[in-house]
């Protein structure tokens, strides 16, 4: 079974964000791979490691995106592809029309990805490969099973679980729950290193010209300021009497 | 004629005897020769005061007064009656004493030994099976000695004797038993009484070639092994742990996952377990229903070294070889996810909520509930551990069937259990060993373990908070003076904060009790800010190596950017492992801990406890504090030092001091079995009634305030580190910034 896996590579959940001169400014940032597609990447193992097959990770980035290739190889997948190429600057139309070009070429029956990025809180280039690749999908799933080629997932509806039947090839969004992903083993991180890397360009593909980018970002900012809280004194009507009065000030109505 | 026959035929029964005996030994020395080479250093000196100090001074082991004393008769008595045996042998072959110079009080040394044996061996017999020693087993096997012993004592004695009555010797002061037993003799003519000496002469002979034979067989092996054992024991700080070569290309390994993996000094330690228990008895994770207890980890891996080694060697390791059983042991029982004591949800409860007996004034006492017990943890060992048809020798995997990962991640590294041991076992290096290799090879790690250990490796804290925030506890400091490196680049002394020191809440408050004492004492400190990285000590006692050598040589960089030369911490971890373990990496610097400062600091007069503390206080030990680096003092000078202290010990304090549950990485692992450590330790400590429960350590100071929540008493029981007690009396409690 040929097993994909698309990962991004994200800012360390607790990175701190500083802008300059208008840009998200990644120096001195810890980049990992973002906690969603690890989870993929587990699945993508263990279902490997059950039915046989070959995992494969791609991703579309910079030159740095190699250590969370590296990484997904160090977990256990056996390939990793690289698109990159600089005159990419790609929204998730863009990425999704990569993504699905390099994986058309090589076959696929399942491709895993996170449900969202926890950077960008992008949740939309995975399902749009399903449509390029013209396959179902399954979004934000918790529990899944394989069988011949049948795939049953469980995902997370709104705090409901809905049990959803495909055949293969499918792809699956993979949600906070489905497992727990693996620690590297010290041969595993130096097995990676001499595992195959394909680095891919927009011509590789035979990708240029016809990828426009359908958004355009106008201004980066950091979030305001977050104003210190305030605990209400005084007895239960003083409190009441305050609270409404900050909520009026704050040009709050109740109609 | 009959000299000669006799002769012969003792020279054939010896000769059999000394080649079985010296079979036995060497079968097992080969099993211990498949271990890996073990790298001893040479400090002759050193290891010949401990060999004094331990086999012959037995130090170890009259940390328990009763046992000790027993063993104490036994070992000089077996050496004294070693002389008496082979006066006895060679009397009996040759007609004449040995020519020793004043025979008569030799004879007596004999006689009195024996009476002081004998006593010992019933003694031994009621510690175990009446007295029912929790630690002790009380299986027939473990009678055997006893009765071993005793006969051997009753053949010298008959042999002595019948010997008189045979030679017609007068009753004498200097051989009062044996002129005794000759008087009960007495009617005996003259060719019986020569017969019956013959008879008993040879009973002695073969008991004592027979129990030759068994000790080698034995736990009773500890004769010849523990006093070799305690000459090659490691002579590195406490505790130290092996480096790990990671640029060895032809390592494919790391870590233990067969009996072979560990060095030869390692086995040698499996057949000098004596099974005392006294390991066992101490450790916090068998006295709360987690499954380890460190002397089962030992027997459990001797009884399978010696398995694979017949296996390999192709020789078996009994001689007689009572039957072919060719099965093997094995766990047979996977451990329960709730440790073995069973009701562990209602003990922990019940014993959380029962409200303390007050006594006088706001003093918590406890009434006579179990705080810890063995018994459950020895029980389930005992009987999960066994022969099995299911499995082959080759099938049975070190880790999984003979150590379970359960045990593995109960220890907590305290070495209480290597501290106890009479013949200078280390258990906690095998423990992580096993982890380097579940860690390293396998990435098996629990969940929460292995959360701590990334967030380590990308912020350098195990909570992954930002290392940009790492110093943003100093924007709490009020007007205090906090330089940085960069700020005082000619300080004395760098004041590594640490992890907990700079994030954690509470330990934050640690760290500002001991900046202003620095201060007020005029100390010329400076603090490294946002380029300090965690110690590596939690990767490093998880068993992940290779994360604790990119920590230990990124931050000995940082000193050597910044020429430390004097390090201070207020945890203990790191202040071991920066003193013990950095060095081997290339740090040279002199490491204190917060502790040993302020109580220098004190004694010069640079401090001035001055204003009374009314406290009653208990001190709890760190486990890397002091059993690793012998720390017990100073905390507590400087709060004998305080006016108004009332410094009172708990029963298990300084060497025997249990650990509070945190170490070895536990302090970021959920503990699902049995009992909370913690919760143990607070109830020993409120069982001596202190208003605060002092420590030196942050994670101590954690799990003393969760364990006093837990008993609902932390409104009476402050729990507080030694420096914040000492800020009260130097300031005084009314000052700002308390």
């Amino acid at each position: 079974m040929k097993i994909w896996v698309c990962i991004k590579q994200t800012f360390d959940t607790e990175e701190k964000i500083v802008i300059e001169n208008g840009k998200v400014d990644e120096k001195d940032a810890e980049f990992i791979i973002n906690p969603y597609d690890e989870y993929a990447i587990e699945e993508a193992l263990q279902l490997r490691d059950e039915l046989g097959g070959e995992v494969t990770v791609i991703t579309v980035g910079p030159d740095r995106a190699e250590n969370a290739l590296r990484t997904a190889l160090a977990m256990g997948a056996d390939k990793a592809a690289l698109i990159q190429d600089p005159s990419l600057v790609g929204d998730e139309c863009v990425l999704a029309r990569m993504l699905a070009e390099a994986i058309r070429r090589e076959g696929f029956d399942l491709i895993l990805g996170g449900n969202f990025a926890v950077d960008s809180g992008s949740g939309q280039v995975a399902i749009r490969l399903a449509e390029e690749l013209d396959i179902p999908h399954i979004g934000s799933v918790t529990g899944l099973n394989v069988n011949g080629r049948q795939a049953i997932a469980k995902r997370d509806a709104e705090g409901d679980t809905e049990a959803v039947e495909s055949t293969l090839p499918v792809l699956i969004t993979a949600q906070q729950g489905l497992n727990e992903p693996r620690y590297p083993s010290l041969p595993g991180i130096m097995r990676a290193k001499r595992k195959p890397l394909e680095r891919l360009s927009a011509q590789d593909l035979g990708l240029s010209d016809s990828l426009k980018t359908k958004t355009l970002i106008i201004e980066e900012y950091l979030p305001p300021e977050k104003e210190a809280g305030k605990i209400l004194e005084g007895d239960l009507d003083q409190q009441v009497q305050e609270l409404v009065e900050a909520l009026c000030g704050k040009g709050l109505s109740f109609n | 004629m009959w000299q000669l026959i006799h002769f012969l035929l003792f020279l054939i029964v010896t000769g059999c005897g000394i080649f079985l005996i010296a079979q036995v030994v060497y079968r097992r020395y080969a099993y211990i020769q498949l271990g890996k080479p073990a790298v001893l250093r040479k400090d002759l000196k050193e290891r010949i005061s401990v060999f004094l100090l331990h086999v012959f001074g037995q130090k170890k082991l009259l940390k328990d007064r009763k046992s000790g004393i027993m063993h104490v008769v036994m070992f000089y008595g077996f050496i004294i009656l070693q002389f008496g045996a082979l006066d006895i042998v060679y009397k009996g072959l040759v007609g004449r004493p040995l020519p020793i110079p004043g025979y008569h009080y030799f004879q007596l040394s004999q006689e009195i030994t024996v009476c002081f044996i004998l006593p010992a061996v019933v003694y031994a017999f009621y510690r175990r099976y009446m007295e029912k020693l929790k630690r002790l087993k009380r299986g027939w096997k473990a009678s055997l000695v006893v009765f071993f012993i005793f006969f051997l004592m009753l053949s010298v004695l008959l042999t002595l004797g019948l010997d008189r009555v045979r030679l017609g010797e007068a009753v004498s002061r200097y051989a009062p038993i044996s002129s005794l037993i000759a008087l009960a003799f007495s009617g005996l003519s003259m060719p019986l009484a020569t017969g019956f000496y013959h008879a008993a002469w040879w009973a002695h002979l073969l008991i004592l070639l027979a129990f030759a034979l068994y000790v080698p067989q034995s736990k009773h092996f500890h004769l010849i092994t523990a006093p070799i054992n305690i000459f090659l024991r490691r002579t590195e700080p406490a505790g130290k742990l092996r480096n790990m070569d990671f640029d060895d290309e032809f390592s494919e390994s790391f870590g233990a996952s067969k009996i072979e993996d560990f060095d030869k000094k390692q086995l040698l330690d499996l057949y000098a377990c004596v099974e005392c228990g006294r390991c066992t008895n101490m450790c916090p994770a068998s006295g709360t229903g987690k499954v380890l207890s460190p002397m089962h980890l030992i027997t459990k891996m001797r009884d399978h070294l010696t398995e694979k080694g017949a296996a390999v060697t192709s020789k078996s390791p009994w001689i007689p070889a009572f039957s072919a059983d060719a099965r093997v042991h094995t766990v047979r029982n996977r451990p329960h996810p709730s440790g073995t004591w069973h009701q562990s949800g209602g003990v922990q409860e019940a014993a959380a909520s029962e409200p303390g007996k007050r006594s006088e004034g706001s003093a918590v006492r406890l009434g006579a509930e179990t705080i810890t017990d063995i018994e459950p943890t020895v029980r389930w060992q005992n009987f999960s551990w066994g022969k099995t048809d299911e499995k082959k020798i080759d099938n049975v995997h070190l880790i999984g069937d003979v150590i379970t990962e359960e045990e593995i991640w109960s220890c907590t590294t305290c070495r209480n259990c290597e501290d106890q041991c009479p013949v200078g076992n280390e258990h906690v290096d095998k423990i992580i060993d096993l982890r380097r290799y579940l860690v390293l090879m396998e990435g098996k790690v629990p969940q929460e373990g292995q959360r701590a250990m990334q967030n380590i490796e990308r912020q350098g804290n195990p909570w992954g908070m930002s290392r940009s925030d790492r110093a943003k506890w100093m924007e709490d400091m009020n007007e205090m003076a906090v330089p940085t490196v960069k700020e005082n680049p000619d300080f004395d002394y760098l004041f590594f904060v640490g992890s907990m020191g700079s994030y954690d809440n509470r330990s934050k408050k640690v760290t500002h009790s001991f900046i202003r004492l620095l201060n007020e004492a005029g100390v010329n400190f400076a603090v490294l800010g946002n380029e300090e990285k965690a110690s590596g000590d939690t990767p490093r006692r998880m068993g992940n190596e290779f994360l604790f050598q990119q920590l230990c040589e990124a931050n000995i960089k940082t000193f050597e950017k910044y020429h430390v030369k004097k390090i201070v911490t207020a945890c203990p971890h790191t202040f071991n492992l920066f003193k013990n373990e950095y060095p081997a990496f290339g740090l040279r610097a002199e490491v204190l801990h917060h502790t040993q400062l302020l109580d220098l600091l004190v004694k010069e007069g640079r401090l001035n406890p001055k204003h009374p503390v009314r406290e009653r206080v208990t001190y709890h030990d760190s486990c890397y504090l002091g059993r690793y680096n012998s720390v017990f003092d100073q905390p507590r000078n400087i709060l004998r030092a305080i006016p108004g202290v009332e410094l009172v010990e708990m029963e298990r304090s300084r060497e025997n001091g249990m650990c509070c549950g945190a170490g070895g990485g536990m302090m970021w692992l959920e503990e699902e079995a049995g009992k909370r450590v913690n919760l143990a330790r607070a109830e020993q400590a409120l069982a001596v009634g202190p208003n605060t429960i002092a420590s030196a350590c942050p994670y101590c100071l954690t799990m003393m305030d969760d364990g006093t929540k837990m008993k609902g008493v932390e409104e009476e029981v402050k729990t507080k580190d030694v420096a914040e007690i000492l800020v009260e009396s130097v300031f005084g409690s009314l000052q700002p910034g308390h």
